[in-house]
């Protein structure tokens, strides 16, 4: 047979497999226990606030009743590029400072790994986006509209926030996944959210619905000008599924 | 047949196939780029084999439900996030491998890193990073070690203390695979030797098999004297110079000049050059750092 071998008594004790939950704890707890992290979050948190708090100011100037969906809603560039960020630090983290060493040998396979970390950063994600919401229901509260008028079209906001937040997490995720190199991620993630869609749009005016990164984002707004579901599968398919297909088997394939 | 692994057509692990006895340690010699860390890196399942596997008590790696708790992998220590602190780090291992958080307090006892648990990685010496690294593949109490030049950076403390744990942790039951280019770190700990060369396995078997004599430089103010009594005690002595290199350690060539009254000038080992050139003659020889300095030349 051909083999190297290691010879002891059969490997009885410890033979449990670590959950996927405590994996993707583990990959939660790795993306804020460094001062570097920590100090990430805490400007995204601090940008957020501030952008919540400007508009609800400008509002008020202007006399319009703010509400916690006006506030909620009005952020959406923000989140387009702050939750990518979340995603590309989660999925490189380990590149980059070569952790992996650590952490391939300690596991059976890094399929598990691999979508861990694709959780853990939706999880952040989430809990960012929870921080928008409190910081727009404080504001819109704060303003003196009353409870019902300031939470009006609420449920549809939180749904439409959520997803937003989870698509544009999950955006930054995969080209990661598939660039794996922490600053080239970013600057391809802002430059196809900033450059690349309106580009698409210009260009390819009847194909841009297939190929612009928003076009799932575009379908949660509906509407008349809602795409298709042949548009959203196009758009998922080109920014979503293929790089994080092409970045599971390069984890899984690859050397570490 | 063994594992093999292949780099654009380069083979760099060619059939490498040994086992490594229960309660024993291992050592896996050869020089840079022989093969080692490859071989290693197989073992870790960083790299994929060519040809070939892994086996541990005859199960492949992949096949164990939880690898991290049986097998320990002391592979690089620069492969370290900077900004965790030593704590965080193995803290981190200990909640993956769902082990007690106490074990990390233990561990950070046994690797002597009490003191500065709470630094970042960054501001750690290489010898540190190493008991860091040491630490991490201890936390769960292994049966298996796997062990990539666990003594670099290490300073002469360290490397002693290293070697005392292999021996106890052998001594225990475990199952030590410890890789070095460095012959005396090996042959120290070592019983059972695997010597590799542009990988390939070129001699293996007991340690006591490629074991090398003491051999001492020694001068003294009454040469002639000396040589007398090193002779008369059945050593062989050569004399280089001024000096004679006699086949004894360097405790009892004192003890002798001590007891006769004699003089010593000068006591050494006899340099790692030298130990070199006999790991040299049971490899090819073709693959030293001397000889890559005298083709550039």
């Amino acid at each position: 047979m051909s083999q190297t071998a290691v010879t002891s008594p059969v490997l009885a004790r410890m033979e449990t497999r670590p959950g996927f939950v405590r994996l993707v704890a583990v990959e939660v707890r790795k993306l804020v226990d460094t001062r570097s992290s920590l100090a990430i979050f805490a400007v995204l948190a601090v940008l957020a606030t501030a952008l919540v708090v400007g508009i609800a100011a400008m509002g008020a100037a202007q006399g319009t009743v703010t509400t916690f969906a006006g506030l909620a809603g009005s952020i959406g560039l923000f989140t387009g590029l702050a939750m990518p960020l979340i995603g590309i630090l989660g999925m490189t983290s380990d590149i980059s400072h070569r952790t992996s060493y650590i952490y391939y040998p300690l596991m059976r396979g890094r399929t598990a790994q691999f979508w861990a970390k694709v959780l853990a950063a939706a999880v952040l994600a989430l809990a960012l986006q929870g921080f928008v919401f409190v910081v727009s229901a404080v504001m819109a509260l704060a303003l003196g509209a009353e409870a019902a008028e300031a939470f009006d079209g609420a449920a549809p906001a939180l749904w439409t926030g959520v997803a937003t937040c989870l698509l544009s997490t999950l955006f930054g995720v995969a080209m990661a996944a598939a660039i794996r190199r922490t600053a080239l991620s970013i600057v391809a993630v802002i430059l196809i959210t900033l450059v690349g869609n309106g580009l698409i749009l210009t260009l390819l005016p009847e194909a841009s619905g297939y190929l612009s990164t928003i076009t799932a984002a575009a379908a949660l707004l509906g509407g008349p000008e809602a795409p298709s579901a042949l548009e959203v599968a196009s758009s998922l398919t080109l920014w979503y599924v293929l790089p994080l297909g092409i970045g599971w088997w390069i984890t899984e394939k690859g050397e570490a | 047949m063994g594992v093999t692994k292949t780099y654009a057509g380069r083979t760099v692990v060619d059939s490498v196939g040994f086992e490594c006895p229960k309660g024993a340690i291992t050592g896996f010699l050869g020089s840079n780029g022989a093969g080692k860390s490859t071989t290693l890196r197989i073992a870790a399942g960083l790299t994929h084999a060519d040809t070939g596997e892994v086996l541990f008590a005859g199960r492949r790696r992949q096949d164990l439900q939880s690898p991290g708790r049986s097998i320990g992998f002391v592979l690089d220590p620069t492969a370290l996030h900077p900004g965790r602190t030593l704590q965080e780090t193995l803290k981190l291992n200990a909640m993956l491998l769902d082990i007690p958080r106490s074990r990390v307090d233990e561990v950070l006892g046994i690797t002597g890193l009490e003191a500065v648990r709470k630094k970042r990685v960054a501001s750690l010496s290489l010898g540190m990073r190493q008991r860091l690294v040491l630490g991490m593949a201890l936390l769960a109490k292994p049966q298996f070690l796997v062990m990539d030049e666990p003594s670099n950076g290490l300073d002469a403390d360290g490397a002693l203390w290293v070697r005392n744990f292999l021996k106890h942790f052998s001594s225990g039951g475990g199952t030590v695979l410890l890789s070095s280019h460095l012959l005396r770190d090996v042959q120290a700990v070592a019983d059972h030797i695997v010597m590799i060369d542009r990988g390939r396995i070129v001699a293996s078997g007991e340690a006591a098999g490629f074991s090398i004599s003491s051999r001492t430089r020694v001068a003294a103010l009454d040469p002639g004297r000396l040589a007398e009594v090193c002779s008369s005690r059945g050593w062989t002595v050569e004399v280089t110079g001024k000096e004679f290199v006699v086949d004894a350690a360097p405790e009892d060539i004192g003890r002798a000049s001590l007891e006769h009254g004699i003089v010593l000038t000068h006591l050494s080992n006899v340099s790692d050059s030298a130990l070199e050139e006999r790991f040299l003659a049971l490899t090819s020889g073709e693959f030293s750092s001397r000889n890559k300095l005298e083709e550039a030349r």
